[in-house]
């Protein structure tokens, strides 16, 4: 039976980007629909009535939403390349840290990059605490993963080039290489993966867009 | 020797979802009652990143944050499977799971506050069970399907802490001829045997949550 793979997401976004990523370590085809989420179209409010957001997969007319869910469809779908470990307990720590970023790191970022000034301080510090953790957790691994990218590194796709893009958008500085000399070595290890590297969205075009959103940040010159 | 012990606190929903699992499961374990009050050294040691509970411990190796225990409880010991084998329904699975732990605190709000605010929370958290009935629940027995499941576990927090905090809240959510669906499933989970026989008792539960709001509203008025 043909395979039809869709993937409702939007350019900028983190989230949907993970679902490439996964898709392309794996060499999985798909077919992108790029969604306007000022506009959003019937399709996406078909198959995510529920959260009507991006990303959204639909594997041969069945609906899957939430990035982190995505990624575990993918990965028990398609078993080559895995992201995961066969290990429940390297499991559980990528989903833990996983969970991590996705529920404090990225609010904490964006406070310490467009938050108000007179909190920005303590912002940074806040950020810092949790980026110390993640720098903590590589240790002397090449990726989080271990040797080959993983579902923990495609979901710290945030820290490894959406950070830095939003430090460059708003002035912020965290994650500077005197503070965290693995995550930044990670990020560049990160970046540099092909099947990452084909699924950035260009840096200027994302500066732009966050400038136009956000402002031009609490540190900007 | 298989060790394992659960960090938890005895009213916490989330920590019941663990015990909930590792009974279904028949895994024998030690429960240990943490005061977050006053953590212990322990606590601390196998939850530096939120100290928080519950956390399990397996042969000395820390799992915290429910969810991922739960999962983890599932791949360590896959008898009496909580979850599809189906890639897509497993999938379901966990989008539900995610989606009633990303809207707790709607869930709660209606508990936490008085008058307008309360009203307006009545009405949001009325309009969310709606969307578990239709969108989550639909037409299975329960969130899992044919039988209980991980989503069964994690939705357990309408069974046995929701009728609570109506009535400390004074408010009714769920009126007798309401989401006729989601009190069939309510029946089924509070009469499966194993659930049954771990639920907090419910008059101590009521004292504490009732004690619990008067702090609540007390401090947010100060």
């Amino acid at each position: 039976m043909a395979e039809e793979i869709l993937l409702f997401g939007a350019w900028g976004s983190p989230f949907s980007r993970r679902v490439e990523m996964a898709l392309k370590l794996k060499g999985i085809e798909y077919k992108y629909i790029e969604e306007d989420i000022t506009n959003k179209s019937p399709s996406l409010l078909k198959y995510n009535p529920v959260h009507k957001k991006i990303p959204v997969l639909v594997h041969n007319g069945k609906p899957v939403a939430e990035s982190l869910v995505i990624l575990e469809y993918i990965d028990e779908t398609w078993k080559d390349s895995p992201i995961l470990s066969k290990d429940p307990y390297e499991r559980a720590n990528a989903r833990f840290w996983a969970k991590f970023i996705d529920e404090k790191c990225l609010s904490a970022i964006f406070k310490a990059c467009w938050g108000e000034e007179k909190e920005h301080e303590k912002a940074v510090e806040e950020a810092s605490e949790l980026l110390q953790f993640l720098e903590n957790e590589l240790k002397e691994k090449r990726y989080f993963g271990g040797e080959t990218v993983g579902l923990l590194d495609i979901a710290a796709n945030i820290i490894g080039y959406w950070l830095g893009v939003f430090e460059e958008a708003s002035g912020a500085e965290l994650l500077t290489r005197e503070k965290f000399p693995k995550l930044c070595n990670w990020a560049n290890e990160f970046v540099s993966v092909s099947a990452i590297k084909e699924n950035l969205p260009p840096r200027d075009k994302l500066i732009a867009y966050l400038r136009n959103r956000f402002g031009v940040g609490t540190t900007s010159k | 020797m298989e060790e394992v012990k659960l960090l938890g606190v005895w009213p916490s929903p989330y920590s019941y979802r663990v015990i909930w699992a590792l009974e279904l499961k028949g895994v024998k374990y030690e429960y240990v009652k943490e005061d977050l009050a006053n953590k212990s050294d322990l606590l601390l040691r196998y939850n530096p990143v939120h100290q928080k509970v519950p956390v399990l411990v397996h042969n000395d190796k820390p799992i915290a944050e429910s969810t991922v225990i739960l999962e983890y409880i599932e791949e360590t010991w896959p008898h009496n499977p909580l979850l599809p084998t189906d890639p897509h329904e497993r999938a379901l699975a966990r989008f539900w799971i995610k989606f009633l732990d990303d809207k707790s605190p709607t869930l709660l709000r209606f508990y936490l506050t008085v008058g307008e605010e309360q009203e307006k929370a009545t009405k949001e958290v009325r309009e969310l069970l709606k969307i578990i009935e239709e969108q989550g629940l639909g037409e299975k027995k329960y969130f899992g399907g044919d039988k209980i499941g991980l989503a069964d576990l994690v939705f357990g927090f309408i069974p046995v802490w929701l009728g609570v905090l109506e009535e400390s809240a004074g408010v009714k959510v769920m009126k007798p001829d309401d989401f006729p669906r989601l009190q069939v499933w309510i029946e089924n989970f509070r009469e499966n045997p194993v659930i049954k026989a771990n639920l907090p008792d419910p008059h101590e539960l009521l004292a504490h949550s009732k004690q619990k709001r008067e702090v609540l509203l007390a401090s947010k008025i100060a």
